[in-house]
């Protein structure tokens, strides 16, 4: 046997181990085929013998569950899958086209929807998983309504990261929950005690307009009570606390969009003017059908405060210039129109909003839109979702501030973002009963706390990748976000996959053009 | 139901015992779950698949002839359920994946160098392509035989045997020195 024969032998043998007499003969005499012969018996071990992996209990379980019994006729023969299989064929034929002629129609109606705008309407995850339900049990989860303090981990995403351990575990790293802004807010037009039960207009002393209070707020300004709004309506499940908080953020917008208009400064009305639009003629009527006959009231009330606030905007149109008025009419229309759909029966209502943009910032927009979503929303999961994505825009606004060196500004939104973890992912989160989750609630699950860990892994990657000029801005939103103190847990291997020197460097090359573009 | 064989748990299945197959699930989920891993580099990807081939497998064990190979049978349940998630959607790529299905329990110093040699050969293994890997892990990891892999495959012994042959000219070029005796030695008393 030649060297040639020895590896071809070594390298195709179903077992290499087991050396036939001819072959080891050859390996005496011949080191390298040895070496070679030594080396894959080497990587073969080392395969062999890797860990594996268990398989957890509470999933073995849910996969017996699903084990619905067999009909124990069914012994298929060939003749039988043969047909089967021809059946099959000719019905995916059928399918196939049926599917070619429906596709092309659907391309046009979402391309019809992509140019009137985007559909906001959280849409019904569907993972990759059996159909058949698979019922897995999360762990047991101390829910505390207000927690004094918000933990957030930082495991490896494909882990099954479970309720317990985002509130608190002995790997996970607890911060201090950041201390809460007091911003100046116009006063909401509808409350919890405001929404009474009283089916007539409130007295006048009850129903202050915003507007009496109100002042021009500048972009931070209105970031900070928009976070307000969107962190208070994180806390609230029941529709008509929704419908009242909601009702609450458009006052704020409502009342902003006259003050910019009357201050000359259009830049974010056309935003505002459709905000409201859409919250006003859209997901106030929704959130009002999901009511109950003994809040229906509420939903009466909320249409005459509408009316009153059309009324009040039609009055400002005799001195405003003609403009202004524009914007007025506009917020007099929506006023008058929601109104009316929030007591009309029947019809449901439009689903449809539009897409938010443009303006002097994105977040501000992203904001409003994640907050109407989060209110027409009552699956804590896909709530907690809504907080999260906000929470990424937070993250890109940091980043790019700290990018043009506005540390100030940055360590407030660092910690508008530490508020928006806690007050709207977390609080959410912790909602999920364990002892009714399903396998798929189970796995929105994990997917909204790693997209939570990325945000946050997001930041801290942009800290270390950052240049100098951004430094300062970054670790103070890390601070004021109470995410300086998180860390990994420790093993080497309980790694988010975002943390990668590949996307290190990634990051480094994007920051270094941010940090040209903010120069 | 240790010492009962897989034809014969298979068997017991088939009749309607719950149990049979839940010593079935037992003994190759987790080998098809690690395989998939290998795979598709998303452990989240690879236990849905997993999760998905049992019931599949359970909802076809009447189609299962016990006088074949059952480890087969469920690798290529499993192989058709991979085919079928990327014909759906793009693949998933997760380079920290394979790492984190292992535990990040406390090791001994020396088995440090093995985990690292191991890690590698994890990663020289995820380089190769994924016709060759699926044939490469069946055989050296799940101790497939090639008639099974290529059952499992749907393909044929000859094709399975180049796949694998491939797959060790590759990891040993690439690996080699790592592989000697002598490099882990080095590596130890490093």
């Amino acid at each position: 046997m030649n060297c040639q024969q020895a590896q071809t032998w070594i390298l195709q043998s179903e077992a290499p181990a087991a050396t036939p007499a001819l072959l080891a003969e050859h390996l005496r005499s011949c080191g390298h085929c040895k070496s070679v012969h030594d080396q894959l018996l080497t990587l073969e071990r080392q395969l062999q013998t890797a860990p594996l992996p268990g398989m957890p209990l509470h999933l073995k379980n849910a996969l017996m569950e699903s084990l619905v019994p067999v009909a124990q006729a069914t012994v298929v023969t060939r003749s039988t899958a043969i047909v089967r299989r021809r059946r099959r064929m000719r019905s995916e034929h059928v399918v196939g086209y049926t599917v070619a002629a429906a596709a092309s129609v659907v391309v046009g109606v979402v391309l019809g929807y992509a140019l009137a705008g985007r559909d906001t309407t959280p849409v019904a995850h569907t993972p990759n998983t059996p159909t058949a339900p698979i019922h897995k049990p999360a762990p047991a989860v101390a829910v505390k309504p207000k927690p004094e303090k918000a933990v957030a981990t930082i495991g490896p995403s494909e882990t099954l990261v479970q309720p317990s351990e985002v509130i608190s575990s002995t790997n996970t790293l607890t911060r201090p929950a950041p201390s809460t802004t007091v911003v100046e807010t116009p006063v909401p037009m509808v409350d919890p005690e405001v929404t009474s039960p009283s089916v007539a207009p409130r007295p006048a002393t009850e129903n202050k307009s915003p507007l009496a209070n109100a002042k021009f707020l500048t972009d931070d300004e209105l970031l900070a009570q928009l976070i307000e709004n969107h962190t208070d309506l994180s806390s609230v499940v029941q529709p008509a606390d929704r419908l009242a908080r909601l009702a609450a953020l458009s006052d704020v917008i409502w009342t902003q969009a006259i003050k910019e208009s009357q201050a000359g400064g259009m830049s974010n009305v056309p935003w505002l003017e459709d905000a409201y639009a859409g919250i006003v003629e859209i997901d106030l009527p929704a959130i009002a059908k999901e009511l109950s006959p003994d809040d229906q009231a509420k939903a009466e009330a909320l249409a005459v405060t509408l009316e009153e606030r059309g009324a009040e905007v039609g009055r400002l149109l005799a001195d405003a210039p003609p403009t202004t008025s524009r914007v007025f009419k506009q917020l007099q229309s929506v006023a008058q129109s929601g109104a009316q759909k929030l007591v009309k029966k029947g019809r449901d209502p439009l689903t449809r909003r539009p897409r938010l943009s443009g303006g002097s910032s994105t977040l501000l927009p992203l904001i409003v839109e994640q907050t109407s979503a989060l209110a027409r929303e009552s699956n804590p999961l896909e709530r907690a979702d809504h907080s999260t994505a906000l929470a990424e825009g937070l993250a890109k606004d940091i980043l790019v501030t700290a990018l043009r060196g506005e540390e100030d500004r940055a360590a407030a939104l660092g910690q508008h973002f530490g508020k928006v973890l806690e007050q709207g992912v977390v609080v959410n989160l912790q909602r999920l009963d364990p002892k009714t989750a399903t396998y798929q609630q189970s796995r929105r699950y994990q997917q909204v706390v790693a997209r939570t860990q990325n945000s946050i892994v997001f930041l801290q990657q942009s800290l270390e990748a950052a240049p100098p000029a951004a430094r300062g801005g970054l670790e103070r939103a890390m601070q004021q976000g109470g995410l300086a103190e998180l860390v990994p847990p420790p093993g080497p291997k309980r790694r988010v996959w975002i943390w990668n020197p590949k996307h290190l460097e990634h990051l480094k090359r994007w920051l270094e053009h941010e940090l040209e573009d903010a120069r | 139901m240790i010492d009962i064989s897989d034809e014969e748990l298979a068997r017991r299945a088939q009749a309607g015992d719950r149990p049979a197959f839940g010593a079935l699930i037992d003994r190759y989920w987790p080998r098809v779950f690690r395989w998939l891993v290998g795979l598709t580099r998303s452990t989240q990807l690879a236990e849905d698949i997993a999760q998905d081939t049992f019931l599949k497998a359970w909802k076809g064990i009447a189609a299962f002839a016990p006088e074949t190979s059952f480890r087969a049978w469920v690798f290529r349940i499993a192989h058709n359920g991979l085919i079928d998630h990327q014909r759906r959607e793009r693949p998933t790529i997760n380079v920290d994946a394979w790492e984190e299905q292992v535990g990040p329990e406390a090791v001994p110093l020396n088995n440090v160098v093995h985990e690292e040699t191991r890690a590698m050969i994890t990663a020289a293994c995820a380089r190769l392509p994924v016709s060759v890997r699926e044939a490469f892990m069946l055989r050296t990891q799940e101790g497939l035989s090639f008639a099974e892999i290529a059952l499992a495959l749907s393909s044929t012994e000859e094709t399975v045997r180049w796949r694998v042959h491939k797959a060790r000219q590759h990891l040993l070029k690439e690996l080699g020195a790592y592989l000697s005796p002598q490099g882990e030695q080095d590596r130890v008393s490093r």
